[in-house]
């Protein structure tokens, strides 16, 4: 059978041939024969001489769950436990050959049920569909088993030969539900982000005892009602499953039966009840179970979603940087450009003789390595590394600036700019440079706006007293306004409906009138009156003050 | 007046300014202009020596400026200046017709040689243009029998042959190739070959703006 079994599934590279070179691997399978003996043993406490009879079948739970984490290969070792096991059954032994093909189908039809699960990637209880696979498995596996001890052992049992078709489907139900608790212990899910911390364990602790005392209740009976309390096991159990998912409804179910086992030890009169309180037990596994490996899957989504989003948000935070760096290349390119060509002009002029015209281009030079500086200094208070220069300044004057530097491009686009500025406004406490820059960015948007639209365009630049007494700007332009679809996220990096745009324009705005002590939004939004309004803070009696 | 000005279109008004200081400094004629629209409003493309142009503009960009100009039939030689060297961008510019494609920033060298191999290749297409227009002029004034002599001579033919051909005499056919060479002042077959190719090149690139 091994040959078989290491010929056809390549998963597993484990025969009896190789074992001997892993010694690990030797351990473990001797722990596996002794675990087995024992369990058998403690099963088979139950119902003395009834071998075939297991309430739970744990030693069979153990060997399914072994085989799927071993791999098929470990069928043989698991036939071999089983025969050897009912072969040391005190009482009426069976012949040996019975014993033998009894074993063989079991270590055959628990071999197969692991080999399905392995080959549906389900050695581990990661999700509802992996609790599903091992419920059809083991169901069958365990009819299989169940049904061959029947066909070969039961009639050397000391079963009545007309009660066999009561005993058949108690002992079907005594090896899945033994499947049921042990083969998850083997099968435990991995990696659902979660770290077992102190509180964790503290929690566990507490977890456990709360258990243990609910059971102490829920297996309390009175002569003729059967442990009337048995479902409030489900409470602590949901409890326990929803907190630590698969693995914790694994150990709880584990925990559960060994008090169960402990019980009908001590209380040798209730020993008839086992078999009719199976069906409960076995409804309380399956569906702590099922609870554990729902939570476990939503966890391990969790998971990944958080890890991906954590991927995408550092993903557009390289982006934004690359982006800025391009923005920001383009943006110093053009003042080189021309000091280059303006200092080689004066140069030429200079050897030409025309020194005035030379002079001029001196000038002009100086003015365009002035403008790159302004842009690096500019990026710098962007970044955040220098603190802006703020003076008590008159709104109006540095609107009147901004307006004359939009001028042109107004002109260009046909688009008439105008004016409105409150009487008596008070001084507001800004960077002349930085609000100049927001101006000109919203005058740019709106110029942007109203290109190609027919009609009257215009921007209005105003500016009046707020409620609480700031200095309330705003700049409105007569287009179409800001597409819904962009509206909600119009702050945002990369939020552009422009096709050439960056999508930095209003990010850095806002930031710019935050860092006055300001805020910027969009006021009104609709077609023919849209509208962007900013605060600044007015001077206060002690703030410096300079002419614009 | 002649073809040697070169146009300098840039959206950033430092930099026209500064070009075209900087051709002026080399004693060339250089005016800049804000945009493609603005250089198309005034553009006169007999005075036109070459168009130095910023590929990435608001409005019209310099690759479609190109495109405006050739479907105006200005043969004027265009440069596209850029400061994101895209290498699609310069293959299509170069496959647009464009005579350079430089990136920014770049030195003065560059720039002056790249426009003055523009306005010499504007300057010789120029008087190719010239020379073209006064042999059509002379073309148009002959006679429709005396177009058809000159082709006939032009492909080969002799007089006889000709005279055969149009079902005219031999005499008259003399006539006609002396009024042929007086009226396109050709100072032999072979000149009047010359002429006759060069009028045929010129009616097939009109025909290929049109």
């Amino acid at each position: 059978m091994s040959g078989f079994m290491t010929s056809t599934f390549h998963e597993t590279r484990t025969s009896i041939a190789d074992l001997w070179r892993e010694p690990r691997r030797v351990g473990v399978w001797a722990l596996f024969l002794v675990a087995y003996a024992l369990l058998d043993r403690a099963s088979a406490l139950f119902l003395p001489g009834v071998g075939v009879l297991t309430p739970w079948d744990l030693a069979g739970g153990l060997a399914f769950g072994f085989l799927v984490a071993e791999g098929p290969a470990a069928a043989i070792l698991v036939a071999l436990a089983d025969f050897a096991d009912d072969f040391l059954v005190p009482g009426a032994r069976p012949p040996i050959h019975d014993l033998a093909l009894a074993a063989t189908v079991t270590g055959l039809s628990y071999g197969l049920a692991a080999v399905w699960l392995r080959a549906n990637k389900t050695s581990r209880l990661a999700g509802q569909r992996d609790l599903i696979r091992l419920a059809i498995a083991g169901a069958l596996a365990a009819l299989a088993h169940v049904s061959a001890d029947f066909l070969l052992l039961g009639r050397w049992s000391l079963l009545a030969q007309d009660s066999w078709r009561a005993a058949l489907p108690a002992a079907w139900m005594g090896a899945f539900v033994g499947i049921l608790i042990v083969a998850p212990l083997l099968m435990l899910p991995r990696g659902t982000g979660q770290p077992f911390t102190r509180r964790c364990a503290l929690e566990a602790a507490l977890m456990a005892a709360v258990l243990m005392s609910v059971m102490a209740l829920a297996l309390r009976s009175r002569p003729g009602d059967w442990f009337p309390y048995f479902y409030m096991l489900f409470l602590p159990q949901i409890w326990v499953a929803g907190r630590f998912g698969a693995t914790g409804a694994a150990l709880g179910n584990v925990l559960v039966q060994a008090g169960l086992m402990s019980f009908f030890l001590t209380q040798p009169t209730l020993r008839g009840m086992i078999l009719g309180y199976q069906v409960r037990f076995l409804a309380l596994v399956a569906t702590i179970l099922f609870l554990g490996c729902t939570v476990t899957e939503r966890r391990r989504f969790e998971a990944a979603l958080r890890q991906r989003q954590e991927e995408l948000a550092r993903i557009s935070r390289l982006t934004l940087a690359g982006e800025m760096a391009a923005a920001l290349a383009h943006q110093l390119n053009q003042p080189l450009m021309a000091v280059m060509a303006f200092a080689r002009s004066a140069q030429r002029l200079q050897e030409n003789g025309s020194g005035a015209a030379a002079h001029e281009a001196i000038d002009e030079t100086v003015a365009q390595a002035e403008r790159a500086a302004a842009i690096v200094r500019s990026l710098r208070e962007f970044i955040g590394r220098s603190t802006p220069s703020r003076a008590a300044l008159s709104y109006e004057d540095l609107l009147r600036q901004a307006a004359q530097l939009a001028e042109p491009q107004c002109l260009r686009a046909g688009v008439r700019l105008a004016y409105e500025v409150e009487q008596g406004l008070p001084e507001v406490w800004v960077d002349a440079a930085q609000v100049q820059q927001v101006l000109l960015n919203l005058v740019q948007n709106a110029v942007d706006a109203l290109a190609g639209l027919p009609g009257r365009r215009i921007v209005v630049l105003s500016a009046r007293r707020d409620a609480d007494g700031q200095v309330e700007a705003e700049v409105r332009d007569s287009g179409l306004g800001v597409p819904t679809e962009i509206e909600a996220r119009l702050f945002e990096p990369f939020a552009s409906d422009k096709p050439r745009g960056m999508g930095l324009g209003l990010t850095v705005c806002r930031g710019l009138v935050e860092a006055q002590g300001g805020r910027l939004w969009l006021a009104e939004n609709q077609p023919g009156r849209c509208a962007f309004r900013f605060t600044l803070p007015v001077a206060g009696p002690g703030a410096l003050r300079l002419s614009a | 007046m002649s073809p040697d000005l070169v146009h300098i279109v840039d959206d950033d008004p430092a930099i026209g300014r500064a070009l075209a200081l900087l051709a002026r400094s080399a004693g060339l004629n250089a005016i800049s202009h804000i945009s493609a629209e603005a250089l198309l409003a005034s553009f006169d493309p007999d005075a036109a020596g070459c168009v130095v142009t910023d590929a990435r503009m608001p409005g019209m960009s310099g690759l479609e400026l190109q495109r405006a100009l050739k479907r105006r039939g200005a043969g004027v030689p265009v440069i596209v200046i850029t400061g994101h060297g895209a290498v699609s961008m310069a293959v299509e510019a170069l496959q647009g017709g464009a005579l350079d494609f430089i990136e920014k920033p770049f030195d003065d060298q560059l720039f002056l040689a790249s426009v003055r191999r523009a306005l010499d290749r504007s300057q010789r297409s120029a008087e190719q243009r010239k020379a073209d227009a006064a042999v059509a002029r002379r073309a148009a004034l002959l006679s429709a029998r005396e177009r058809e002599v000159m082709d006939l001579i032009v492909a080969g033919r002799s007089s006889p042959a000709v005279a055969q051909q149009l079902g005219i005499s031999v005499r008259t056919v003399e006539t006609h190739r002396a009024r042929v060479m007086d009226k396109m002042d050709a100072r032999g077959l072979a000149d009047l070959v010359r002429l006759s190719i060069r009028l045929e090149r010129s009616a097939a690139s009109e025909q290929a703006l049109s």
